[in-house]
């Protein structure tokens, strides 16, 4: 008994220092939160603003985190109203469940990595080679001839755009802070893709309110109103969109052909047409679009519309 | 004693986890090695702890204790039930993109715990063996670019435990017992994390979460000196992990370690109280608190209530025991989980003795 007590005060004397010893010996972690997880949290609570802030600093530091630019875009992404789980099902409807191609890639219903070469040829209409018959028009026929496959071409697009959020002009700074840091060397393919997705929001955006927003879109009235340097600036934006688009989206999915390259082949052909209106300016006039505007105002009989 | 000294000091260099980045550790409720109800009820109070609730030894250096053999066959399964059968996919099924993309439609957080073993106890000797423990958790973040987080992982696992009476050595150590453990594990897993738009983008959905598989074989040891008298004293010291992991993966760092445990069983007037406190991972845990757990317990007839504390997590749990069947039910605040924060768990056991 004397020995049993012996040993459960030479336990407890060895113990309790030990211990406690060990516990002062280790080094306590810091219980700070990393940005990148707090801005995660940030952005669960719908704080993209805070987020900003935080990550800005993050993306200062260090340039090259590819994550916290990745994030950051994100957090001004969603500043600008581009929420994924509101349009959940407009990705749902895109990404999975329904075949891309029967959105952004015209053609079968096949499985991923399927093109249809020959949709692709028909649907691109190349600027290197025009149709014949526009060959033989005279540059007003041409010019009204490309608008209007133009504006048929938008009617359609503005029908598949229809699904995505309008971002009012104000915020589009905003998507252009997200894309600004998306623009990265040698991006993953989901990079492309999410960036493809503010892109094709944006564009929507944008024709919204440069073209869709007139309700007399094709009419006379609206070719009475028409201010053709202002649209050729439109378009040559559009067509911008429309290249880094389908840039990234060739990228990601290199067999798929692209329904939304109809729709560049159509653009770039009426900024061509406009272009060569500029430069093939008459004599003595200022700009050549302004006499191509004046042209079509006298034919439409403008002058009768109120 | 040299070659634990250097095996605990070998393993050190092990500690590359780091914890403060977002999706790059386990839930720390899943690095626990006993689960049980009891043991989670009780704050994963382990060394300072003779018999648990459930009639089983957890610190090998008790099992002299037992004075009856038991074979108990145990369910237990933690709340999100329905995701069985996803951590079951992770981990058996070829993966397809649709299945990772249908996660995404799915509640923000998921989490699941479920195991099934055997385990035969005696005096001085035990075995348990464990062909299924799964855990599965995801979270999604981020509503602007949704990413979601994954963790599932599958163990199997056999553990031998022996104890004996040190003063059957010389009776200058009476009342001090020694024991260990050796346990055998094969784990298969999965952990990462992914975008929408990388599942969008992905031509193989298993290289967003490619498969990883773990061995190992450890040696628990530990020394108890328990007290005479009414109050049953009890202090012990124990090496965890000693032994190998191949390969090794900062996820799962399992380094040798060392733990301490003070139990007490005070004497009540009805029913039996036992309480406990244990500084676990004394070398290498995250902090002070992070090394402290406790717990304890209150029975009364057929029914033990069961209250614990450690940093993850504050539990309450009730343990019945009849004849041949034990029920036990736990109830967890969680204070973090993977991400996601502040959480409740339920989870229930039904165990036979067989």
């Amino acid at each position: 008994m004397q020995n049993s007590k012996f040993n459960q005060r030479a336990f407890a004397l060895l113990a309790i220092p030990l211990c406690f010893a060990i516990q002062g010996g280790c080094r306590e972690k810091a219980a700070t939160p990393h940005p990148i997880t707090e801005a995660y949290s940030l952005m669960d609570l719908g704080e993209n603003e805070k987020a900003i802030l935080l990550l800005e600093d993050t993306v200062t530091a260090a340039p090259d985190n590819t994550e916290a630019r990745v994030l950051l875009a994100s957090a001004y992404a969603g500043t600008a109203g581009v929420d994924v789980y509101r349009l959940h099902s407009s990705f749902q409807d895109l990404l999975f469940q329904q075949p891309l191609s029967g959105h952004f890639w015209g053609g079968k219903d096949g499985p991923p990595g399927e093109a249809d070469p020959e949709q692709a040829t028909r649907q691109f209409r190349p600027l290197e080679k025009p149709d014949e018959a526009a060959k033989s028009k005279t540059p007003l026929e041409r010019a009204i001839h490309r608008l209007d496959l133009f504006l048929n071409d938008a009617r359609e697009i503005a029908m598949f755009l229809d699904r995505f959020p309008r971002i009012s002009p104000e915020r589009w700074p905003l998507l252009d802070k997200a894309l600004e840091h998306l623009m990265m060397e040698d991006p993953t393919p989901d990079i492309r893709l999410y960036r493809s997705f503010l892109r094709v929001i944006y564009l929507k955006s944008f024709l919204d309110d440069a073209l869709f927003a007139n309700l007399g879109l094709g009419t006379r009235e609206w070719a009475c109103q028409i201010r053709l340097y202002e649209f050729r600036d439109d378009l040559t934006w559009t067509s911008s969109m429309l290249f880094h688009i389908s840039d990234d989206l060739t990228k990601v999915f290199p067999k798929r052909s692209m329904s939304l390259n109809a729709f560049h082949g159509t653009v770039e052909a009426l900024v061509t047409e406009l272009q060569m209106s500029q430069e093939n300016a008459p004599s003595g006039s200022r700009t050549g679009l302004l006499a191509l505007e004046k042209t079509i105002k006298e034919v439409f009989y403008c002058a009768e519309v109120k | 004693m040299h070659f634990l000294l250097w095996l605990v000091l070998q393993s050190t260099a092990a500690l590359a986890v780091p914890t403060d980045y977002a999706f790059t550790h386990v839930p720390s409720r899943f690095q626990t090695r006993e689960l049980t109800a009891s043991s989670r009820a009780l704050g994963e109070t382990c060394l300072s702890r003779g018999t648990m609730p459930d009639g089983t030894i957890c610190n090998p250096a008790f099992l002299p204790e037992l004075n009856e053999s038991t074979l108990l066959g145990r369910l237990y399964l933690g709340n999100g039930y329905a995701a069985l059968s996803t951590a079951n996919n992770f981990i058996y099924q070829p993966l397809s993109k649709e299945f990772l993309q249908e996660l995404f439609t799915r509640q923000n957080v998921t989490s699941l715990e479920a195991h099934a073993g055997l385990s035969f106890s005696s005096r001085y000797f035990s075995a348990e063996f464990s062909p299924y423990r799964v855990q599965y958790t995801h979270e999604v973040h981020n509503p602007n670019n949704a990413v979601i987080a994954i963790h599932a992982a599958v163990e199997k696992s056999f553990a031998l435990s022996a104890g004996l009476p040190l003063s059957a050595l010389d009776s200058a150590l009476d009342g001090f017992s020694f024991g260990a453990k050796l346990r055998v594990l094969s784990r298969d897993f999965v952990h990462g994390r992914f975008s929408m738009f990388e599942v969008a983008a992905s031509e193989e959905a298993r290289s967003l979460l490619p498969m990883r598989s773990q061995t190992a074989v450890f040696v628990d040891p530990s020394v108890a000196w328990t007290s005479e008298g009414p109050w049953k004293k009890r202090v012990s010291f124990g090496f965890s992990n000693l032994g190998r992991v191949w390969p090794e993966d900062p996820l799962y760092p399992e380094p040798a370690d060392l733990g301490f445990g003070l139990g007490l069983e005070p004497p009540v007037g009805f029913g039996s109280l036992k309480l406990g406190i244990d500084f676990a991972e004394l070398l290498h845990g995250e902090s002070a608190m992070g090394r402290f757990r406790s717990g304890l317990s209150y029975r009364f007839g057929i029914v033990e209530a069961m209250a614990g504390y450690n940093q993850s997590a504050t539990t309450v749990g009730l343990q019945f025991g009849f004849q041949l069947i034990r029920v036990g039910i736990v109830y967890e605040f969680l204070r973090a989980d993977l991400e996601g924060g502040l959480s409740n768990r339920i989870a229930t056991e039904m165990s036979a003795a067989l």
